[in-house]
C-alpha cells in the first residue's frame, strides 16, 4: 500500500488522488452545519424554587402555628362582634348567639340561655365553664389545652370539633363531630371519638360512647345496660349482642368494661367484639373478665379506630365549617 | 505578565474526556466542541449506509440524542466509542425506513455549492459502491477519502488498532478499485 493512502505521506498515488477528488462534494465540514445546542435546562434551578417554596412555606407554618398556641396568662378572649370574655366576669348568652375566640385556637358558638365563665387562659392550658346551655366548639390545638368544665364533669378537647350542651339538671351531653373528645369525672372517664356521643352526670362515671347512625334499639340497649349494669336484663345484652356493627366494637368493648356487670353479660359482651373483630389473643375473652387490664386496653388500641394524638391531621378543623 | 485566555478557548484546550465531563455538567460550549471534533466521524458512519443527504440531516440528530443521555455515559473518554454506538444504531434504523428508496441520485442541498451535476452524480456513484463493501471497510474508507482523515488519525478516532486500519484501508481500496473497474 502506498503511503499516500496511508497518511498521504510519499508521492500522490493517482488512483487514491482520483476517488478523493470524486469524493470531495460529499465532504462534511461541521463549521458549514453548526449545531444548535438547545439551552440548558433549568432543572436545578426550578430545583431549587420549589425547594426554597417548600422552606418558605414550612417555616411560614411553623411562625403560624407558634403564634396560635402564644397566649398571655389571663388575657381575655375576644367576642366576634365587640366585647371581650374575661376571667370573673361571666357571660350570659341572652337572645342572640355568642361567637367567641378561644384564645388564638378556635372558636365557640354559644346558643341563647347559655352561660359561661372562663377560669383560665395561658399559652398551655384554656378552661372555661358552660353552666348551662348550648355550645359548638372547633379547636386545632394539641390535646388537653382547651377543656370545659361542666356541673357533671371536665369535657377534655382531645383536637377536634364538637358539640355540648348542659340541661338544668347538669347533665351533659357531648356530641363529637372530628378528632376526640374526653369525659371525665370523679367516677370515671370515656373517649368518644368523631361521630359519636354519651351523656355524662355527675353521680355516675360517663356513658360510653355510641356511634349517632347506630339504631335506636341498640343506643336504648346499650344505654339499659350501662344504668342498670348490675340488673342487666337478658332483652338488653341480647339486643347488643346481636346488632352490634363492626365499627361498634368501641361501644360493646367499653360496655363490657361498666362497673358491676355480671361476669356472663361482661362475657358475652366481649365475644361480641370478638365477633367483630380480631383480638391480641385466643384467650382475650377469659383474661379480660379475669381482670387483665393490660390486654383490654392492647385490644381497644387494635381497635380500628382514628389515633388518639395526631390532632393535627384535623388540619381542617383551623377553618370553619 | 498574566495571558488571558478566553473560556472558549480553554474549553478547546480539553481532551475528550474533559470535554465530556464539562458537557455533562452543562457546559454547552464543551458539547459544541465534541461536535466539532466528532461530526465527521459520526457522519462517516452514517454516509457509510446512508445517501449523502440523509447523512447530513442525521449527524445532528445523533449529537442532539447522546446530549440527551450523556448522563448516563459513566466514562467520559469511552465518548467515541459511545456516539459510534448511537450513529450506527440511528443508520440502520433511518436505513430500514429507506428501503426501497433510491439512493445514488439523492445528492441534495449539502454537497458542495461549487460542484457541478456532473461531479456530484460521479460522488454519488463511488460512493454507492463503497456502500456494497464489507461493512468493515465502508467506515474506514469514508473517513479517508471523504472526510480526508489519515490512517493514525482514523486509528485514534475510532479506537481500532493502526495495523487494523491499515489492513481495512489497503483491502478496502483494492475492493473499490475493483468494483470501479468493473462499472467502468
Amino acid at each position: 500500500m502506498s503511503d499516500y493512502l496511508w497518511d498521504r505521506s510519499g508521492p500522490v498515488d493517482p488512483d487514491v488522488a482520483d476517488i478523493e477528488a470524486r469524493l470531495t462534494p460529499l465532504a462534511f465540514d461541521p463549521r458549514k452545519h453548526p449545531i444548535a445546542v438547545p439551552p440548558r435546562r433549568r432543572t436545578f434551578s426550578v430545583f431549587a424554587v420549589g425547594l426554597a417554596a417548600s422552606v418558605a412555606i414550612i417555616a411560614g407554618l411553623s411562625a403560624f402555628h407558634a403564634w396560635r398556641l402564644r397566649w398571655d396568662a389571663n388575657r381575655p378572649w375576644s367576642i366576634q362582634g365587640g366585647g371581650a370574655f374575661t376571667i370573673g366576669a361571666p357571660l350570659h348568652v341572652d337572645r342572640a348567639h355568642a361567637v367567641v375566640n378561644i384564645a388564638r385556637l378556635g372558636v365557640l358558638n354559644a346558643s341563647p340561655g347559655t352561660d359561661l365563665s372562663l377560669n383560665d387562659t395561658s399559652a398551655s392550658r384554656h378552661r372555661f365553664t358552660l353552666t348551662r346551655g348550648d355550645i359548638d366548639v372547633r379547636v386545632w390545638a394539641p390535646p388537653g389545652r382547651v377543656g370545659v368544665h361542666t356541673p357533671a364533669g371536665d369535657v377534655i378537647d382531645l383536637g377536634c370539633i364538637f358539640s355540648l350542651s348542659v340541661g338544668a339538671d347538669g347533665l351533659t351531653h357531648l356530641s363529637v363531630r372530628t378528632g376526640w373528645v374526653e369525659l371525665e369525672n370523679t367516677h370515671g372517664s370515656s373517649a368518644v371519638p368523631a361521630g359519636a356521643s354519651a351523656s355524662m352526670a355527675s353521680d355516675r362515671a360517663p356513658q360510653v360512647p355510641v356511634y349517632e347512625d347506630a339504631s335506636d334499639e341498640f343506643r336504648e340497649a346499650v344505654r339499659t345496660i350501662e344504668a342498670r349494669s348490675g340488673d342487666a336484663t337478658g332483652e338488653s345484652v341480647r339486643v347488643v349482642t346481636m346488632d352490634a356493627r363492626p365499627r361498634d366494637a368501641i361501644t360493646v368493648l367499653m360496655l363490657s368494661n361498666v362497673d358491676g356487670l355480671a361476669v356472663d353479660v361482661r362475657t358475652a359482651l366481649l365475644e361480641t367484639v370478638l365477633r367483630l373483630h380480631d383480638s391480641p389473643s385466643t384467650d382475650a375473652v377469659s383474661r379480660i373478665v379475669s381482670g387483665d387490664r393490660d390486654l383490654f386496653w392492647k385490644w381497644f388500641d387494635s381497635l380500628p379506630l382514628p389515633p388518639l394524638k395526631n390532632w393535627w391531621a384535623n388540619w381542617r378543623d383551623v377553618f370553619p365549617r | 505578565m498574566r495571558h488571558h485566555v478566553s473560556a472558549d478557548r480553554r474549553i478547546r484546550l480539553l481532551n475528550v474526556a474533559q470535554l465530556v465531563q464539562a458537557a455533562q455538567a452543562g457546559d454547552r460550549t464543551a458539547f459544541a466542541t465534541l461536535y466539532e471534533r466528532f461530526s465527521g466521524y459520526v457522519y462517516a458512519i452514517l454516509l457509510a449506509q446512508l445517501p449523502h443527504q440523509d447523512a447530513a440531516d442525521l449527524v445532528q440528530d445523533v449529537f442532539l440524542h447522546a446530549l440527551e443521555k450523556l448522563g448516563s455515559l459513566r466514562e467520559p473518554a469511552a465518548f467515541p466509542g459511545w456516539i459510534a454506538t448511537i450513529a450506527r444504531r440511528r443508520a440502520v434504523d433511518a436505513f430500514r425506513a429507506r428501503t426501497g428508496v433510491p439512493v445514488t441520485d439523492e445528492l441534495g442541498d449539502h454537497t458542495s455549492r461549487d460542484a457541478s451535476p456532473h461531479t456530484r452524480a460521479e460522488a454519488a456513484q463511488v460512493l454507492s459502491i463503497i456502500q456494497r463493501l464489507p461493512a468493515a471497510y465502508r467506515e474506514t474508507l469514508v473517513l479517508r477519502l471523504v472526510q480526508g482523515m489519515t490512517g493514525p488519525e482514523i486509528a485514534a478516532m475510532t479506537g481500532l488498532t493502526p495495523d487494523s486500519v491499515r489492513v481495512n484501508l489497503h483491502r478496502g481500496f483494492a475492493l473499490l478499485r475493483e468494483e470501479m473497474g468493473a462499472k467502468a
